[in-house]
């Protein structure tokens, strides 16, 4: 087990490292450089060199990025480029947001995905069985975004039952009003995150379900039920918990169109804007944070996994 | 055994294989027994009206090839049939007089592993992987008996794991299964099968997945619990010696019907349905002269295939033409102290092997030299930690000499672990080894590159285990058997001609080289293997395992076809198996290795008949021998194949060893291989073994 | 010799492509699937001949309903919405199935290379491939688009880097899980080098999964395509795209529905058909698992 912590958080280490240098680059090869944008179009040569001074631009690349990840550890990952405020400050606003949105968007994932997949592992040849197939089938195929725009027509436009856009309420001050504001953009997200994870939890269930250690279990006389729930659920339990880490990782990294459709006030949309207004700073910090939460969560799942499966425990 | 037996079972000191009388109501009772299967060939029929009864304190072995339905047979029984595609389970099984069929799935549930429980092939994944062994032991208690505290269970379940001889039980208790090996993994299943006490024990191939001197253990450990429970028996196994070990009856399954039923001295003495003749004559035998094996001929039946004749018709060396035979199903009739189903049941004592067989002679070991291996070392490290240091190293091949002539066969046994294969595969360099030398016809090989290598390797070819996995899916049967020429450049149209030629040599049709192998079964696609490994015209080809994985009487074809090919090309052999009675009937000199060394050379027979090392006088005893008159009582080897990991000093069999545990000079000093009565002998003592 | 050949008697004469068919239609959803690609690949191929208009001919008024000469309606510029929906198809087509072409032109080398060989070589391709994952993929998509504009080559690429970590990972594991199969040792005990083993031995037994990822992934990149237009990233205007569609829909959702519902509809059927291609796929070429894909596409 400590062997494999150890290898495992080295690895997180070493990507997170490149990552780091991935991202801070990326500015460079995006068009313009800051000093430029910041300077604006009308900015003569002079004046642009002096924003370089003042960015640290003029120094070597190696101090540079130094620098930045010195910064990036203690907080500080500059200006932005348009408003006045920090970039940590920036994000700090939207990020309550987003993790609001991909945790209840999660929630409800999950409350549609284990039954589910249960159903059909155990049950494949029933009613309700092809009925959750048929909502799969349709969950797989439908575009997020464009099942968004099916809610906001039919929800919103036609029955004014709820608001066509999207926005942050905090839940433990006004649950009802975060709910209103936020159930369309969450539903949008985890219809389909609920049907790859009810998809991969019956395909396990079932395989595990045929093991040879089940009939084992079923010719000593045990229940059924205890024989899925204590045998069969966990074991297919722990390729999932992979699964739905993964998941919660890219809803965490801002769900951008669906953000975007909603006019939701996430990190997503805050990316996307900053993209468009060629914002640099806000994009690298915002990308940098995405890609870290990413990365943390993969460890924390992978952790997860080898403390529930014995075989990787006790290694 | 609640209260009296807390130790472990033990062998009772007097008979050792009491003979009862089994009156009464039996206590399992398959009644007509029809299961089918939905596929999308059509309905398929694995089990076709079995009937058959078991007593209490009686052994019944099931017995059939792959596909006979034994198996299929007890789960659908039981209601274990998880398959999707059942399509009809119909006739009775009754326990104590109840049928199971007839009960509902929560009542059934509370007879199983209370009256009647079973025990699995494959020990290591019988056992739920993420769940600790003593609580799925528990669990077998609990199922069953509400009111049991998690104390109580807990001490019962340490007074069965010392009863079926796992050491240490409180700390084996709280172990998972992957801490387990398998022969100790079989202990926990079976401590689970007994721990209600059933009146039926159903055990389903629960040796074939072990090791030789396991499998001893394992059947003493359920002789001893049947006799403990008082329980009627059913093994199922494809293996007869373990049948005439072990079964006070036996039922002879082929394509889901019961063929031949009756007492083990009557099946093995006087058999009377063909088939179960032609298993018995198919078998290489320790216990009888070398001689050409009588190998059924075609395969294994097709069960989507079905005939209105008898299923063995097309096989069969006395029916095969008749046309009662081909045209009406032979009904199980009563005959001769049991039951028959053939028109011709007479005839077939015929076949069985005439105790004046022409034995076949020993090739003269003094030939010259096509491979000689001197000094030859693998150690493998063993890496551990984040840096992947080598922490340990395992010693797979330790200083191993031998010689292998121009057209003789060297037969290299030993367990799992033993480092055989490691062996096998350093004379091919797909291993590098470590130390030592390699030569072929005289020429180096480990110091051979580019050209030369090339060249040796064409001499030197192989045939693995698995006929399933060894051969590439994605290319033709001929093709893959023509790699090793298209690896030496030889041009596409004469490779062609040399593999039809060699597939006509094989005995596979030339037609068929244009399939993919998915359409051939594991005896052809062992042909195949066999093909591929001649093409290039080698002087050694090494076999490793090659009849494990192929029903018995398809590997009897194969074992003839490998002489008939030696006959005719004069290639040397080098036979890798843990089957001392396979490798009795190919080789004329026999290799035993333990951990990493060989322990005992020779030839062939005299090793047989008079072994001087412990280890192979203990490897020859724990062979079930297909004879029920010669039961032995015997000690089977203690304990697992070792861990080639683990240092040791002196002599390496010590450990297991009968004679030399305690003695100072095994401890010492490792024992080298010298002359012993006109064979070579690693043992202080071999004079000692007789 | 009698007995031997009558080993090889009953050989079952079928052939691999017969096989391969029969198995695909075993699943009956897997049918409709192929036929509904194909038909939303001639509809891409002949979109001139069978679109009533062209793609950006402006004809009658703007925001038309249903009617007899515009079946469904006509858009905020009075371009006619099938028309456009039918030629749509191309840029969906295009980049889905390219980009995916591109992942798997550069993942599977990569798996399969990391797998068999192991040791650094595996460190640093899976430590490049969890580089690539950690990004999401529509943001990545964003980068990139951003860094080199938005056109469809620019839109392949983009795409198909995102997709480079599903082959790879597939290659891997489908690699490590044969590596030590009979048949590759023997292709390797006859003397094989290293490349021709990994190349032909190994990367021949692998084509199955890959061709069902290849499905899978060109499903999720037509998602992507989709979504980076309707954020205005997507193929530049005026050619039409089924996500742009619904970008210009947007603004018109009180007005008339049909121009948002039906480039949607396109879409969704599409995503299906190949979701169930994919499906048909993996029965046919046995590869068990359905877990193929495990993130969000959005």
């Amino acid at each position: 087990m400590s062997a494999y912590l150890l290898r495992r958080v080295g690895q997180f280490l070493v990507v997170l490292v490149l990552a780091s240098i991935a991202v801070w680059a990326m500015v460079y090869a995006l068009p313009g450089d800051a000093a430029t944008v910041l300077a604006g179009p009308d900015a003569s040569g002079p004046q642009i060199a002096a924003t370089r001074a003042r960015l640290g631009l003029d120094k070597p690349v190696v101090v540079q990025y130094l620098l930045w990840v010195k910064g990036a550890v203690t907080g500080h990952l500059g200006q932005s480029f348009y408003s006045a405020d920090s970039v940590s400050h920036t994000l700090a606003e939207r990020i309550p947001a987003t993790v609001q949105l991909a945790v209840l968007g999660m929630l409800l994932a999950l409350l549609i995905a284990i039954p589910i997949g249960t159903l059909i592992a155990l049950r494949p040849r029933s009613l309700l069985a092809r009925l959750s197939h048929g909502y799969l089938t349709a969950g797989l195929a439908i575009p997020s975004f464009w099942l968004a725009l099916l809610l906001i027509i039919t929800l919103a436009v036609r029955t004014h039952a709820l608001p066509a856009t999207g926005d942050y309420v905090n839940f433990w001050q006004h649950p009802v009003a975060a709910l209103r504001w936020s159930i369309l953009p969450a539903i949008a997200v985890a219809v389909h995150g609920s049907c790859i994870i009810a998809r991969f939890l019956a395909t396990s269930l079932s395989e595990v379900m045929q093991r040879d250690f089940i009939r084992t279990v079923r010719a000593k006389g045990v229940r059924e039920s205890r024989v899925v729930i204590r045998h069969a659920m966990r074991n297919a339990a722990l390729p999932t918990v992979t699964v739905v880490g993964i998941q919660l990782g890219s809803l965490l990294g801002g769900t951008v169109v669906i953000e975007a459709l909603f006019n939701y006030p996430g990190l997503g949309r805050l990316l996307y804007t900053s993209i468009g207004q060629r914002d640099y700073a806000v994009v690298q910090g915002g990308v940098l944070f995405v890609v870290v939460v990413f990365l943390v969560l993969n460890l924390l799942v992978d952790l997860l996994y080898a403390y529930l499966d014995p075989r990787i425990r006790l290694a | 055994m609640r209260v009296a037996g807390s130790g472990r079972l033990r062998p009772a000191t007097a008979e050792p294989h009491p003979v009862e009388e089994h009156p009464g109501e039996p206590a399992l009772r398959i009644d007509d027994l029809v299961v089918e299967f939905a596929t999308p060939a059509g309905t398929v029929r694995a089990v076709d009206h079995v009937t058959y009864q078991v007593a209490r304190g009686e052994t019944l072995a099931v017995v059939g090839e792959t596909g006979s339905g034994k198996s299929v047979t007890v789960l659908a029984a039981l209601g274990l049939l998880s398959a999707g595609n059942v399509h009809r389970v119909s006739g009775r099984a009754e326990v104590g007089g109840q049928d199971l069929l007839a009960l509902p799935a929560r009542e059934r549930r509370t007879r199983l592993g209370a009256d009647v429980a079973m025990i699995f092939q494959d020990p290591m994944s019988a056992l739920d992987p993420v769940q600790r062994v003593g609580d799925q032991i528990a669990e077998a208690l609990r199922a069953h008996d509400r009111a049991l505290t998690a104390r109580t269970a807990r001490a019962r379940v340490l007074e069965l794991l010392t009863q079926v001889g796992v050491p240490q039980p409180e700390i084996r208790y709280d172990q998972y299964p992957h801490q387990f090996s398998g022969g100790m993994c079989q202990r926990v299943v079976i401590a689970m099968a007994i721990a209600n006490r059933p009146t039926v024990l159903i055990a389903d191939e629960p040796t074939t997945a072990l090791d030789v001197s396991v499998q001893a253990q394992i059947l003493e450990l359920l002789r001893l619990a049947a006799r403990e429970t008082g329980a009627a028996t059913v093994l199922i196994t494809h293996d007869l010696g373990v049948v005439a070990e072990m079964a006070d009856r036996a039922a002879v399954m082929y394509a889901g019907r019961i063929v031949e039923t009756a007492p083990v001295a009557r099946i093995f003495g006087r058999p009377q349905h063909p088939y179960t003749a032609s298993l018995l004559a198919s078998l290489p035998r320790l216990d009888q002269p070398r001689g050409r094996l009588r190998a059924i001929p075609g395969q294994p039946p097709d069960l989507r295939e079905r005939s209105a004749g008898c299923a063995f018709a097309p096989r069969c060396p006395i029916g095969g033409d008749l046309p009662e035979c081909r045209t009406e199903r032979p009904l199980l009739v009563p005959r001769d102290d049991g039951a028959v189903a053939c028109h011709h049941a007479g005839q077939a004592v015929t076949l069985l092997p005439q105790p004046g067989a022409r034995p076949s002679a020993a090739r003269p070991d003094d030939a010259p030299a096509v491979v000689e291996v001197a000094g030859l070392a693998k150690v493998f490290p063993i890496r551990r930690g984040l840096l992947a240091r080598t922490v340990a190293t395992a010693r797979a091949v330790d200083g191993v000499d031998l010689r292998i002539g121009q057209g003789s066969t060297l037969g290299l046994v030993g367990e799992s672990g033993c480092g055989k294969s490691t062996l096998a595969r350093s004379l091919i360099r797909l291993l590098e080894p470590t130390a030592g030398s390699i030569r072929i016809d005289g020429a180096d090989l480990l110091r051979a590159n580019g050209r030369q290598l090339r060249r040796l390797r064409q001499r030197v070819q192989m045939v693995y285990q698995d006929p399933y996995s060894s051969l590439n899916p994605r290319l033709s049967v001929g093709d893959n058997a023509a790699e090793p020429l298209r690896l030496a450049g030889v041009p596409r149209t004469e490779r062609r001609r040399t593999v039809l030629e060699l597939f006509e040599k094989v005995g596979l049709r030339p037609e068929h080289a244009d399939r993919l192998p998915a359409e051939f079964s594991g005896g052809q696609r062992q042909r195949v293997a066999i093909a591929r490994a001649l093409a290039p015209g080698p002087a050694l080809v090494i076999f490793d395992e090659p009849v494990s994985a192929l029903d018995v009487s398809v590997q009897a074809q194969v074992l003839n076809l490998l002489r008939d090919l030696q006959d005719e090309t004069g290639v040397a052999y080098l036979f890798v198996s843990h089957d001392l009675s396979v490798v009795r009937q190919m080789a004329d000199t026999v290799a035993v290795m333990y951990l990493g060394a060989i322990v005992e050379t020779g030839a062939a027979g005299q090793l047989y008949r008079r072994p001087r090392h412990p280890y192979t006088r203990a490897l020859l005893d724990s062979i079930p021998v297909p004879d029920p008159s010669v039961r032995r009582s015997r000690v089977p080897l203690t304990g697992d194949p070792p861990d080639p990991t683990a240092a040791t000093t002196g002599c390496r069999f010590r450990s297991r060893c009968p004679l030399g545990r305690d003695r100072a000079a095994c401890a010492d000093r490792t024992p080298e291989l010298r002359q012993v009565d006109g064979r070579w002998t690693a043992c202080h003592f071999a004079e000692e073994v007789a | 010799m009698t007995t031997l050949s009558m080993a090889a008697e009953r050989v079952r004469a079928r052939s691999g492509a017969r096989t391969f068919l029969s198995r695909y239609a075993r699943s009956r959803s897997a049918v409709v699937g192929a036929i509904g690609l194909l038909v939303i690949v001639v509809c891409a191929v002949a979109a001139p001949l069978l679109a009533p208009y062209g793609p950006t001919a402006q004809s009658a008024g703007s925001l038309l309903g249903p009617s007899g000469s515009h079946w469904l309606g006509t858009d905020d510029l009075g371009r006619d919405i099938l028309s456009r929906a039918i030629y749509g198809a191309r840029a969906s087509l295009t980049v889905g199935c390219g980009s995916a072409a591109l992942g798997a032109l550069i993942g599977v080398p990569l798996g399969v290379v990391a797998g068999y060989l192991g040791r650094w070589t595996d460190s640093v391709s899976m430590r490049f491939v969890d580089l690539l994952l950690a990004v999401p993929t529509v943001l990545l998509a964003l980068v990139i688009t951003a860094v080199i504009g938005a056109s469809r080559i620019n839109l392949i690429v983009a795409i198909g880097v995102a997709a480079i970590p599903q082959f790879a990972r597939l290659a891997r594991a489908a690699t490590l899980s044969i590596r030590d199969r009979d048949f590759v040792v023997a292709s390797r005990g006859m003397g094989a080098t290293t490349p021709d083993t990994m190349f032909r031995t190994v990367l021949l037994n692998l084509l199955g999964p890959i061709m069902v990822q290849l499905v899978i992934t060109a499903s999720l990149a037509v998602v992507v395509e989709a979504g980076l237009s309707v954020l205005g990233l997507g193929v530049p205007p005026p050619t039409p795209s089924w996500g742009g569609m619904l970008q210009e829909a947007r603004g018109y959702l009180y007005q008339s529905p049909t121009f948002g519902v039906f480039p949607g509809l396109c879409l969704a059927i599409t995503v299906f058909c190949m979701d169930r291609v994919g499906h048909g796929l993996r029965i046919a070429v046995g590869v068990e698992s359905a877990g193929a894909t495990t993130r969000a596409a959005i």
